[in-house]
């Protein structure tokens, strides 16, 4: 969390590199044309709000699937049974361990290069979704699915082990006791690392126009190809993903406080405190933060 | 819908299956041992209990009162020796003409427990959970109780201990004393 201070001086410093990267733009023979940057925001074209549709629908979807993968993932790591561990282990090993750009570029064009597959177009009802968009959403999920194995398994780690002896003390099995007691207990711990992965997600899909599926970033950056007002265009794209962020960031905090039923934050009655609201997650700043930094009040 | 039936003999006293007819043993234990690493903790433990008999073990801290417990519902292993609950061999089935324990299908197991009722020392509510939905958990899930009846079964045990205004309150939220009472580890 910022003190006062620090969230003054990095505002300050905010202005600054502001002033100067525009400073700097101005500069030479480039002539900034606002309009650019206005209509982008405010009359965006029927590309941009397919780009934006494409960045978030890919996000969600991926992200799902990569908490999918990720739960089986970490169940395996924690298996009694070794060829479960070593399977989780490896998966993990290899797309933790190597660049999603390389694993879009091998997955996509290395196997369709070397003859061995090639990515279907997909058609759910009335969606068509595209082999490359369909080749990007199952690549994000499975590369996301390494790191939600982490997470997760620290999650079912931090459920207290008794929960898990009284659900056997009761008949439950694994999976009853998996799916009943410890995950609805773990997700608690999962939520805030999961925000910020789909945080993540969000703006890795930029990495998809590798494979040209034309999200946010790729609409963008063929129009600044097409009208040469890359300055006014990416600022555009980047107040895009900032408003995709942000609004993540709000939802975020009520998932996190629907969670916390049952635990000493949530269990303060409808009308107590319950957890943080989107304020202070936005401003970052307690009173317990406002008395520590010793400017408390106007 | 009246008041449950809960077996006079208490939880060991409400178990199913197939009694032996000669004896009203319920709970057989034979000549256990544990160990934990190099630490023998349970020795030849042999005992007995009848039906509707209500034993107290007495013993110092760390003499191995609790594991004791925890082998008659296999949440702990068993070195030698056999348990049986109601005639049945609990957590393991015998292999080699009877000579060696092998230990049972998790699913077996599962099934046995659902006969053996268990309060825990630091009780192990669910703590996600209602009290009503703790007591009604297990009875829905690895019985198979109708969610009604479930319920009715579980606000009467809950009036039974004087819990019944607290149904819709998390673990956390009640009183130290009042943990203790809701039976969630009792299927049924």
């Amino acid at each position: 969390m910022f003190s006062r201070l620090g969230t003054r001086r990095a505002l300050l410093a905010g202005c600054l590199l502001f002033v100067a990267v525009t400073v700097a733009g101005c500069s030479g023979n480039y002539s900034v044309r606002p309009q650019f940057f206005w209509d982008s925001l405010f009359h965006p074209s029927p590309a941009i709000v397919n780009g934006l549709g494409l960045t978030l629908g890919i996000s969600v979807v991926a992200q799902f699937l990569g908490v999918v993968l990720g739960v089986f993932a970490a169940m395996g790591k924690m298996a009694k049974f070794w060829p479960f561990r070593t399977v989780a282990n490896i998966y993990i090993w290899i797309f933790r361990g190597t660049p999603l750009l390389v694993q879009l570029s091998f997955f996509y064009y290395g196997l369709a290069a070397a003859g061995l597959f090639k990515w279907p177009a997909i058609v759910i009802g009335p969606v068509d979704i595209l082999p490359n968009i369909f080749a990007g959403i199952v690549i994000l999920g499975v590369n996301e699915g390494a790191y939600m194995a982490e997470i997760v398994r620290a999650g079912i780690l931090s459920v207290d082990p008794g929960q898990t002896e009284a659900s056997k003390s009761l008949g439950m099995t694994y999976g009853q006791t998996m799916r009943r007691i410890v995950l609805p207990q773990a997700a608690r711990v999962i939520v805030p690392p999961l925000g910020n992965e789909f945080n993540n997600m969000l703006k890795t899909t930029s990495l998809l126009t590798v494979i040209s599926v034309f999200e946010l970033y790729n609409t963008f950056s063929v129009a600044a190809g097409h009208s040469y007002a890359t300055f006014e265009l990416m600022a555009a794209a980047a107040v895009w993903y900032l408003l995709l962020t942000t609004i993540w960031g709000f939802v975020q905090s009520r998932i996190e406080r629907r969670l916390a039923r049952g635990t000493a934050t949530g269990s303060s009655g409808p009308s107590g405190p319950q957890g943080p609201g989107w304020r202070s997650r936005f401003f970052g700043r307690s009173n317990v933060d406002a008395k520590a930094s010793g400017i408390g009040g106007h | 819908m009246s008041a449950p039936d809960i077996a006079p003999g208490g939880l060991l006293g409400a178990i199913g299956g197939v009694p032996r007819p000669e004896t009203d043993v319920v709970v057989d234990a034979r000549d256990v041992n544990k160990w934990f690493g190099r630490l023998h903790v349970l020795k030849d433990v042999s005992i007995q209990v009848k039906r509707q008999e209500v034993v107290v073990i007495i013993g110092p801290s760390g003499s191995g009162k609790t594991t004791f417990i925890r082998c008659i519902n296999h949440l702990e292993k068993i070195q030698s020796g056999r348990i049986f609950v109601n005639g049945h061999l609990i957590g393991y089935r015998e292999a080699g003409g009877g000579k060696k324990l092998v230990e049972d299908k998790e699913k077996n197991i599962a099934a046995q427990r659902q006969e053996i009722g268990m309060v825990f020392q630091r009780f192990n509510l669910f703590p996600h959970m209602t009290a009503l939905e703790n007591i009604i958990e297990a009875p829905i899930q690895v019985r198979g109780t109708p969610r009604e009846e479930a319920v009715v079964v579980g606000r009467a045990l809950l009036e039974r201990v004087g819990l019944a205004a607290k149904e819709n309150v998390y673990p956390n939220q009640l009183s130290c004393s009042s943990t203790s009472r809701p039976p969630p580890s009792t299927p049924k």
